[in-house]
């Protein structure tokens, strides 16, 4: 052995031992510092499998497979605070208030977000802009307040305004995900579980950010998928964050950490002044703790006790501002005057939406007079799935198919429709006038217009007088146009009968039988494709019946305009408007001008019209 | 790999982790310690400091390299320390290198063990300890070069003379 050889194995020999007394108080000292440092009450973050990524590793791969299976297992490469990494950045986030998101490469819209946390590290603001979601709705700006989202619609110029909805959700579900806090306390939570694997690389150089790669394993929910984190050395800030899983790849950009904002920030004040705004947050029923019958009958109690109040605002508010405040009290066929009873509700589910009908028994003015009905008040989740629906009243009972008339509180209905015939004889429709009529058949139970009562002391050029049991006469310039009934759904009530037989649920069939067959059939007549058509493209925009001999119809130009036209005698015009199965009829039998409406096959509206023109009384 | 786990378990608090780093380097740290300071309660509180400061460090511990050369290279940290404390009191440097040669009598039965320490002596106290922590330690050059804040090449060249003059020294002492 050379010399230098020897000296080298001799050096190596070199041993000093202390005795065991150093040893025991050395190390009794040692265990005592350790103890000091384990706060007893702090949890331990549970297994730590960090594994640096060094050349040394790429050869021990398999045992570091083999160990951490085992337990768990530190590499170490430089100096590196390798167990510390996710709990320095999330040191770091200590204090967050603020930051800009920015989401690239995703699926995911809006893609870029302005977040303020409060000091419970809570989302308390977002802004978020949305460029094209979904297609064809164009940009969108989201600002998120304590759980109220409004959305601004450049292209519609509209703002609504939502609350507790799954859209609502998502997208705070989205901030929540992108949040970077959020990832680094989930990693570190899945990590201590054995859920993920953490791999950190730290470059020598500080301008280079320390990476942190999180890859789910087969215990996570997620395996397989993998997210990088890339976090400034010097503040342990994550300034970005890739997520990889089998279905999507997407990059996260995190900046303007902390900055300061104007107070502005997260208000929507840059939306234009004439924009249309739908707060649904203050509109419907908020389901709260009740269950969805018991909420579908507290909506429809309040809707109709509103209608009863005469307060339409709210009656506007319950059905989700769909309509004017002015619509029920203008457009309503009856009007609730007093609540009765609500009877079990019924769960509809024809449709996607989930309905639920509430029957509800009312007193209620209905055809000119007063009656109890029962009517089925539709209402149903504003918006689907919501956590805490916002239910809303979908249709008023205005539905006539729905409604019954259950009983005439003065049975003065049945009364007068059993002598109606026998009141009519004595008048004749081509000279009677107002005054003539309510001196046979009675005071009125009322004058109305186009939905609207009126008084009798200030009535219009065209008006209509309302008898018990639906039965109505229009009035032209002081004049009969016409007489007759309309049908009531569960309320027959035999008494008007036109040529001997024809009433009220008489079918067609019967009818041609009656007064023999059309002369001719039109098909289709006014429906949407020709809009207002005549046979002669004739046209009458007021009541000057004297150019036509036929009788009336109304209809709307395409203007929305109500006009009126007259159809020709002895022409059955079926399929009117495209309605299937609605048709309209008139004929002179015996001088009477009848006039017939038939819904699937049967007569559900009988009048009789007048056969001379009015007169143009000056 | 098992210093890996006794690391990873005595950063997650663990007592056996830390007796067993202890039991399993004590010796190489009282060895390189009293070769460097030469007196054997200096050395026991070389290691004393250095295995009290570790434990300490608990969980933010920084390990560069692998434990072994942690361990060494703090030993050799607080040595220097010493020494360059004491450097500044030449009488007691006297009394700690009179205080050594007992000790060295007493220790090493093999006389040329015993030559080799009181060659080691005479050396630079850096080249003593690039010798030391290279040969005895089992540090890198580029670790020592880390430690001693010095580059590579100063310590390859520390570490040849050293050896040369130690290998000088011996032989001296051999022919006298």
């Amino acid at each position: 052995m050379r010399p230098t050889e020897n000296i080298k194995q001799m050096l190596k020999n070199l041993n000093f031992e202390a005795d065991g007394q150093v040893h025991k108080r050395i190390l009794d000292e040692a265990l005592a510092a350790q103890a000091k440092t384990i706060a007893p009450a702090q949890p331990r973050a549970g297994v730590w499998r960090i594994i640096m990524k060094s050349r040394i590793m790429r050869y021990t791969a398999a045992a570091v497979v083999m160990i951490a299976a085992a337990a768990s297992v530190i590499m170490m490469d430089k100096v590196v605070p390798v167990a510390n990494a996710l709990e320095q950045t999330m040191k770091a986030f200590d204090g967050l208030r603020f930051v800009h998101i920015t989401l690239k490469n995703g699926k995911s819209e809006p893609r870029e977000f302005w977040v303020k946390f409060d000091e419970r590290e809570q989302v308390k603001s977002f802004r978020a802009y949305a460029s094209d979601d979904p297609p064809s709705d164009g940009p969108k700006v989201f600002l998120w307040n304590d759980g109220k989202l409004s959305v601004w619609i450049k292209k519609d110029n509209k703002v609504i305004t939502i609350h507790d909805t799954v859209r609502n959700l998502e997208l705070l579900k989205l901030v929540k995900k992108c949040d970077p806090r959020t990832i680094v306390k989930e990693l570190y939570q899945l990590e201590s579980e054995g859920k993920v694997m953490i791999t950190t690389s730290t470059p020598i150089s500080k301008s280079q950010p320390l990476i942190i790669t999180a890859k789910f394993l087969r215990l996570s929910n997620d395996p397989g998928r993998e997210i990088v984190l890339y976090a400034d050395q010097t503040t342990m800030l994550v300034n970005c964050a890739t997520m990889k899983d089998p279905k999507e790849q997407y990059t996260v950009e995190f900046s303007d950490y902390n900055m300061a904002v104007d107070a502005n920030f997260f208000t929507l004040n840059e939306v234009p002044r004439d924009a249309d705004t739908f707060d649904l947050t203050r509109l419907g029923l908020k389901q709260d703790e009740l269950g969805d019958n018991e909420v579908a009958v507290e909506l429809a109690r309040q809707f109709v006790q509103a209608i009863v109040d005469k307060d339409y605002k709210k009656v506007n508010k319950l059905c989700g501002g769909m309509f004017s405040d002015n619509y029920y009290s203008e457009q309503e066929k009856f009007k609730y005057r007093k609540i009765i009873r609500f009877e079990e509700p019924t769960v509809l589910d024809v449709t996607q939406q989930r309905m639920i009908s509430v029957p509800c028994v009312a007193v209620a003015n209905y055809g000119g007079g007063e009656l109890i009905l029962r009517t089925h008040i539709l209402v149903g989740p504003a918006i689907r799935d919501e956590p805490n629906k916002t239910w809303i009243v979908l249709n008023g009972g205005r539905n006539n198919d729905k409604v019954e008339i259950i009983k005439d509180p003065t049975d003065i209905t049945t009364t007068f429709m059993r002598n109606i015939n026998a009141k009519l004889a004595s008048l004749d429709i081509n000279k009677s006038t107002a005054e003539d009529v309510t001196k046979v058949l009675g005071e009125p139970w009322a004058y109305r217009t186009q939905g609207k009562d009126l008084e009798r002391n200030d009535l219009p050029e065209a008006y209509t007088i309302a008898y018990p049991g639906g039965f109505i006469i229009n009035i032209y310039k002081d004049q009969v146009v016409q007489w007759g009934v309309q049908w009531l759904p569960g309320y027959v009530i035999p008494g008007f009968v036109l040529a001997d037989s024809i009433q009220i649920g008489t079918t067609l069939d019967d009818v041609f039988k009656k007064l023999g067959p059309p002369a001719k059939k039109v098909d289709g007549f006014g429906d949407k494709s020709n809009k207002i058509m005549y046979e002669d493209n004739l046209i009458y925009a007021n009541m000057n019946s004297n150019e036509r001999k036929g009788f009336c119809f109304y209809t709307l130009n395409s203007n929305g305009e109500k006009i009126r036209i007259y159809l020709d005698d002895d022409v059955l015009y079926q399929n009117l408007r495209a309605a299937k199965g609605l048709c309209m009829y008139g004929k002179i039998s015996n001088g009477k001008r009848i006039r017939i409406l038939a819904k699937d096959n049967k007569v559900v509206s009988l009048f009789e019209y007048r056969t001379e023109p009015i007169k143009d009384i000056k | 790999m098992e210093d890996r786990l006794l690391l990873w378990r005595f950063k997650q608090g663990s007592a056996e982790a830390l007796k067993r780093i202890y039991i399993k380097y004590s010796r190489d740290m009282f060895t390189l310690a009293t070769a460097m300071v030469r007196q054997s309660s200096t050395a026991e509180d070389i290691v004393h400091d250095v295995i009290v400061k570790f434990a300490q460090s608990g969980r933010t511990i920084k390990i560069n390299g692998n434990l072994k050369s942690f361990l060494m290279t703090s030993v050799a940290n607080r040595a220097r320390d010493i020494m360059r404390r004491h450097a500044r009191n030449d009488a007691m440097l006297c009394t700690k290198a009179n205080e050594f040669k007992e000790l060295a009598q007493v220790t090493f039965k093999d006389e040329r063990l015993d030559q080799l320490t009181q060659s080691l002596g005479q050396l630079p106290y850096e080249q003593q300890e690039v010798i030391l922590l290279h040969v005895r330690g089992g540090l890198r050059f580029k670790d020592i070069a880390l430690c001693q804040g010095v580059t590579n090449d100063t310590v390859r060249s520390r570490y040849r003379y050293g050896l040369q003059k130690l290998r000088s020294l011996m032989e001296n002492e051999v022919s006298k």
